[in-house]
């Protein structure tokens, strides 16, 4: 007998804190320089954007803490304190957050002290909720825990908070909407970038029938439910809070197109190619993957890009409504003893009704109720009743 | 009867969030139980090999978010399945409730041939807590009223009745493709040919 795992055996989430490279260390000199040389710690958002962008991103957590928050366009001056828990505890979305962020030990540190992480855990409970009670037409998604804790790791509560508030009305406005429809949608904007770029890859992808419910994890949570390295979150957090919404789609495309030589090797049927594909190497080069995403998303207009998909999702209505009618009549076929004989039963009924003896009595009938009418009419006529 | 033989078997595992669908997955496939698992985000499979009436067969065993939002995205993987294994917490009574509106879903969703018979097992999971709420008669009596559903109480954490479980899983599934071998919905998805041989590779760890 023998098995295979699946991302639930995934190792724990590493935190481990390599040593600086030089050219980190280069980039984080450079940008403390320019934060301390600025006032209120605040540096001008074309800069911020050039430095997340590029390589290393924002380097690490301490400069995350104060840049982040600029990034995203919140003011840190402006915070509002966090309600408590119990205040919260009959929104209809509590239990299904608690269950989530009950689930998410993997995105705190290990060894983490136990209180320590239980209050964490609250705090990132109460700051879902909280953006979910404000704007009731925004829906509570699994997923939408793991962005949060990322921020509520860096920044802390409040800050957390105001991110996320900020996010849910732009980046992930779409994915928080009643059902999944416009996410799905948006996801099959990976396909024409691939085309594109490596149409044999494209057909192989089509022909396998994978879908895209391998980047559904990676969309929703901005990889932070899918990587194991930490690092490499923050990293891609660095980048997505620095560029244009839908950016994560480009990210996948470039992922893709990275992996085409493997995945070309690949079975081409759903099972294997989305086994494949759902699983991210763990040495994925993500600085050069960002920048193709980059050079991706400066190349392809959405407009484009938009009209092949609708292109796209026309065709696919088409042959799903005849891939039903030939199931259809498929099992028509089958099953025609039975259809057979009923239908035969009703044609065996209907000549019944319309036979000449039916068509006499009916007849008969007629004529009886005719003349019993012209009968008591006369009566009527008679007794002056009329 | 037709000479295909179909060493495939796909099971669909639905039910609420958090009532353990990837934990007993996990268990069947990897005998293993960990505390530390994460909210299942849109669908992932393991895959096994089982034997069932003497005949090797790979089972292709789907775990599915337990959040209803996720369910729209099911018919690409629900189309083609042969069992649909339904869980529910023994010590959560809606979960157990909304047993029904899975079922129904899935019926929807999957549009099997015969909807009437399709193979549903229902799995009472966590029965190693103490706070157990619905009890094993109340589900017995749903199971009964759905044309006579396979009722399981499983532990994934223990182990308990997990293993039995899928072997009946298996068996139901390989039943229905036995009276289905005529008929073939779904030919690109189920017939193993030479460009589809990871399911027959046992070294091959798929996931």
């Amino acid at each position: 007998m023998s098995n295979a795992g699946t991302q639930i055996d995934q190792p724990p989430l590493s935190f481990e804190n390599a040593p600086e490279s030089d050219s980190e260390l280069r980039k984080r000199l450079a940008i403390e320089t320019i934060i301390t040389q600025s006032i209120d710690k605040r540096i001008s958002l074309d800069v911020l954007i050039k430095f997340s962008l590029s390589s290393h991103g924002l380097v690490n957590d301490n400069i995350r803490r104060v840049l982040w928050p600029q990034l995203a366009g919140v003011d840190v001056n402006n915070l509002q304190p966090a309600p408590s828990l119990d205040a919260l505890q009959n929104h209809p979305e509590y239990n299904q957050v608690v269950l989530d962020v009950n689930r998410s030990l993997k995105r705190f540190p290990p060894g983490i002290p136990y209180e320590q992480r239980i209050a964490l855990q609250d705090q990132l409970t109460v700051l879902i909720l909280r953006v979910i009670k404000k704007y009731p037409n925004l829906r509570y998604y699994q997923g939408y825990h793991d962005v949060a804790v990322t921020f509520l790791l860096v920044a802390g509560e409040e800050v957390a908070y105001a991110i996320m508030e900020q996010l849910s009305t732009t980046h992930f406005s779409e994915c928080m909407q009643e059902t999944m429809e416009a996410t799905q949608r948006r996801l099959m904007f990976i396909w024409p970038v691939v085309k594109f770029e490596n149409p044999e890859l494209y057909t192989f992808l089509q022909k396998s029938t994978v879908g895209t419910l391998f980047a559904l994890p990676w969309y929703l949570t901005w990889f932070g439910h899918s990587l194991n390295s930490y690092k490499s979150v923050v990293r891609l957090y660095d980048y997505f809070l620095a560029s244009p919404i839908y950016t994560p789609i480009f990210v996948t495309a470039a992922i893709l197109l990275y992996r085409s030589n493997e995945i070309l090797k690949e079975d081409c049927d759903m099972a294997s190619v989305h086994c494949l594909l759902s699983r991210l190497p763990e040495d994925l080069p993500f600085e050069e993957l960002l920048k193709t995403s980059s050079t991706l998303f400066n190349k392809y207009s959405l407009t484009v890009i938009e009209k092949d998909v609708d292109e796209m999702i026309r065709n696919e209505n088409e042959q799903r409504k005849a891939e039903e009618k030939r199931i259809l009549e498929r099992r028509k076929k089958t099953s025609r003893p039975v259809t057979a004989s009923k239908s035969l039963g009703l044609i065996q009924w209907l000549p019944n009704v319309l036979t000449s003896k039916s068509v006499l009595v009916t007849t008969a009938v007629s004529i009886v109720v005719g003349v019993c009418a012209y009968y008591y009419k006369n009566q009527y006529l008679a007794a002056g009743i009329s | 009867m037709a000479s295909r033989k179909k060493s495939l078997l796909k099971v669909i595992i639905l039910g609420d969030s958090s009532v353990g669908k990837t934990s007993l997955m996990n268990q069947y496939v990897n005998k293993r139980f960990s505390n530390q698992y994460k909210a299942t985000i849109g669908a992932d499979f393991c895959t096994k090999e089982v034997v069932v009436n003497d005949r090797v067969v790979t089972m292709q065993i789907w775990d599915t978010a337990g959040q209803e939002r996720f369910q729209s995205l099911g018919v690409a993987f629900y189309r083609g399945a042969d069992c649909c294994v339904l869980v529910y917490d023994v010590t959560a009574p809606n979960s157990f409730k909304n047993l029904d509106s899975w079922r129904d879903e899935f019926l929807i969703q999957a549009s099997p041939r015969d909807p009437e018979h399709f193979p549903f097992v229902v799995l009472g999971n966590k029965v190693d807590l103490d706070n157990r709420q619905v009890s094993t008669r109340r589900a017995q009596q749903w199971c009964q009223s759905k044309n006579d559903i396979p009722y399981y109480e499983t532990s994934a954490k223990e182990g308990i009745n997990v293993e039995m479980a899928f072997q009946i899983i298996a068996k139901n599934a390989l039943e229905l493709e036995a009276e289905a071998e005529v008929i073939n919905d779904f030919p690109d998805q189920i017939t193993l040919g030479p460009q589809s041989n990871r399911p027959s590779n046992p070294d091959n760890c798929q996931c």
